[in-house]
């Protein structure tokens, strides 16, 4: 075993053992958290960390590890979520232009090449400014991640099209034609089975991707809407002014994401080596 | 005409119908969206007792046509004649609002954008030229951390440190174009013919600057092309959060306050921008393939 390969091998176990210990935290979080996310602590309003709050208290007094527990919850769950949602799209115009071809499949890639030449952070904006923005946390939450999940799909398209096109002219998808094998159940099983890899390495590309995007949304105010948390919304609690450098307990959402990013990033290194 | 000179004339034709196809397309989409999104269609000037019926019924006739595309030929003949409607949010004119803020944008999305190509361009062919891993790790990891920080959470800390507002675009580009040019710069050293000139004695620089270049250069117009999208997308987050008067601040601003036709027509010339470039590339990359 190479130097490299050794190398590649413990950056990703130390990933697994990070997200998994961050994951399995987040899930837990009702049980791991001190407080409720939105329980107060009115005596205690911007508190420094404490025995009681390890990461302090914001300006509502409301424990701040409380709500990044909770908050990582609702990202890391609606992430894979919204990648799976964008994967399924991808895919559907993938078989499209990769399995019928002709007119649909080129209007499928016209229509990826338009909007993936469009600036993402643009179109989410747009998209979002289209929904009402005074509305309940959880419907902020799901129109956020449906958001990302039915905007993100242009990414796969072209890989799934050429792995489709790849499986289609293959020989035992040809004798399952030959027999008399309908369309709808060459590709569900058939063409399904042979392009498997690469959309499950779609989907854990676009994880990370959803993540930062929710982040983006959140800090500009147009993500998950108050009281409850998520990596985005806390990000946006971050004080906007230089005394953040005295209180650097603050920017733990911050580190929490870039530990987490990080982490898929060393989880992906392997499906890419 | 010869084909020599056809070739070119059809790609650029070829192009520029795509483009054209596009922007009616990108453009009736965002119509129909706009069309959809709750809210749309009222007018609190209807509540105005003051008003009389004929007036209120004018009133709805101008906002809303029978159908998106009748909505969207009027949009259009509109935006020919230089009206690109009226910001409701800030009770101005939307082209006057883009005159005004225009050059802070592409001042920003250009600086960042050219500085970080240079960037990744440099850090790429120096790693390369002294077959250097130390510069290479350095720079990876560096893109590697930055690539995992939101481009509006980077705007915030350039915010804090005091640093200018094309900083934040110049780092996001950087990280995502870096890691391609560094990709495609190392793929090519194995190409025969590189291998080939290494053997004879020709130097590193020599080498990278007469053969790798230009057998990645296709793949670098691409990415050129591409890379604005990400350069705009990180200007939108730079100019919200450093305070930069500009397109993207307008834009979020816009959002926030569901201006819908301040918003429609920011996003239509700015997805227009975005297309031109990449269309652009699309045409130099054919250009330089060989005619079949």
């Amino acid at each position: 075993m190479t130097g490299q390969m050794r190398a590649r091998r413990w950056t990703r176990g130390l990933s697994i053992g990070v997200l998994g210990m961050i994951f399995g935290l987040s899930m837990i979080a009702d049980v791991a958290a001190p407080a409720g996310y939105e329980t107060q602590f009115r005596e205690a309003p911007g508190a420094p960390p404490s025995r009681q709050f390890p990461l302090g208290t914001d300006e509502l007094g409301r424990d701040r590890l409380s709500r990044l527990l909770h908050g990582s919850r609702v990202s890391l769950l609606l992430a894979p979520a919204a990648a799976a949602l964008a994967t399924a799209l991808g895919l559907t115009l993938g078989i499209a232009a990769g399995y019928f071809g002709g007119m649909a499949g080129r209007a499928a890639l016209a229509l990826t090449d338009t909007v993936s030449s469009m600036p993402s952070l643009l179109l989410l904006l747009f998209a979002r400014a289209m929904l009402p923005l005074n509305v309940a946390p959880a419907v902020s939450v799901t129109i956020t991640f449906l958001l990302l999940g039915a905007l993100g799909w242009t990414s796969g398209v072209r890989v799934f099209a050429a792995a489709i096109a790849g499986a289609r002219d293959a020989e035992f998808v040809r004798q399952a034609v030959a027999l008399g094998c309908r369309p709808g159940r060459i590709v569900g099983l058939h063409i399904a089975a042979a392009v498997r890899p690469v959309l499950a390495a779609q989907f854990w590309i676009l994880i990370p991707m959803f993540l930062l995007a929710e982040a983006n949304l959140g800090i500009l105010g147009l993500g998950v809407s108050e009281p409850l948390p998520s990596l985005g919304s806390l990000l946006s609690e971050i004080p906007l002014t230089t005394a953040i450098g005295g209180q650097p307990w603050v920017l733990a959402p911050a580190a929490l994401l870039l530990i987490v990013l990080l982490g898929l990033q060393g989880l992906l290194m392997k499906e890419s080596a | 005409m010869p084909d020599s000179k056809r070739r070119p004339v059809a790609v650029l034709l070829r192009a520029a119908a795509r483009l054209v196809m596009s922007l009616l397309i990108t453009g009736f989409m965002t119509t129909c969206m706009i069309r959809l999104a709750p809210g749309f269609g009222a007018d609190e000037r209807e509540l105005d007792s003051r008003l009389s019926a004929a007036s209120i019924d004018e009133l709805k006739r101008d906002r809303n046509d029978a159908h998106a595309a009748a909505s969207y030929y009027r949009l259009l003949k509109n935006a020919a004649a230089g009206d690109l409607g009226f910001s409701e949010a800030l009770n101005r004119p939307v082209l006057e609002l883009i005159q005004q803020r225009y050059a802070t944008t592409v001042r920003i999305l250009f600086l960042g954008w050219g500085l970080a190509w240079t960037g990744a361009l440099i850090v790429s062919a120096v790693g390369v030229i002294l077959q250097s891993p130390a510069v290479r790790l350095s720079a990876t990891a560096a893109a590697g951390v930055v690539l995992c920080i939101p481009s509006a959470l980077l705007a915030y800390l350039c915010y804090l440190a005091r640093t200018p507002a094309f900083a934040v675009v110049a780092l996001v580009v950087f990280a995502r174009v870096f890691r391609v040019t560094d990709n495609l710069f190392r793929g090519a050293q194995s190409m025969p013919h590189i291998l080939a000139a290494r053997a004879q004695g020709v130097s590193e620089r020599k080498i990278f600057v007469r053969h790798i270049l230009s057998a990645t250069l296709a793949e670098l117009i691409a990415l050129a092309g591409a890379s604005v999208a990400i350069a705009v997308s990180a200007t939108i987050a730079a100019e919200a959060l450093c305070d930069q008067p500009g397109l993207g601040q307008l834009a979020w601003k816009a959002a926030l306050g569901r201006d819908l036709p301040l918003l429609v027509s920011l996003t239509f010339i700015i997805g227009t921008v975005t297309l031109v470039f990449n269309r652009a590339a699309d045409a130099l990359v054919e250009l330089r393939r060989p005619a079949a």
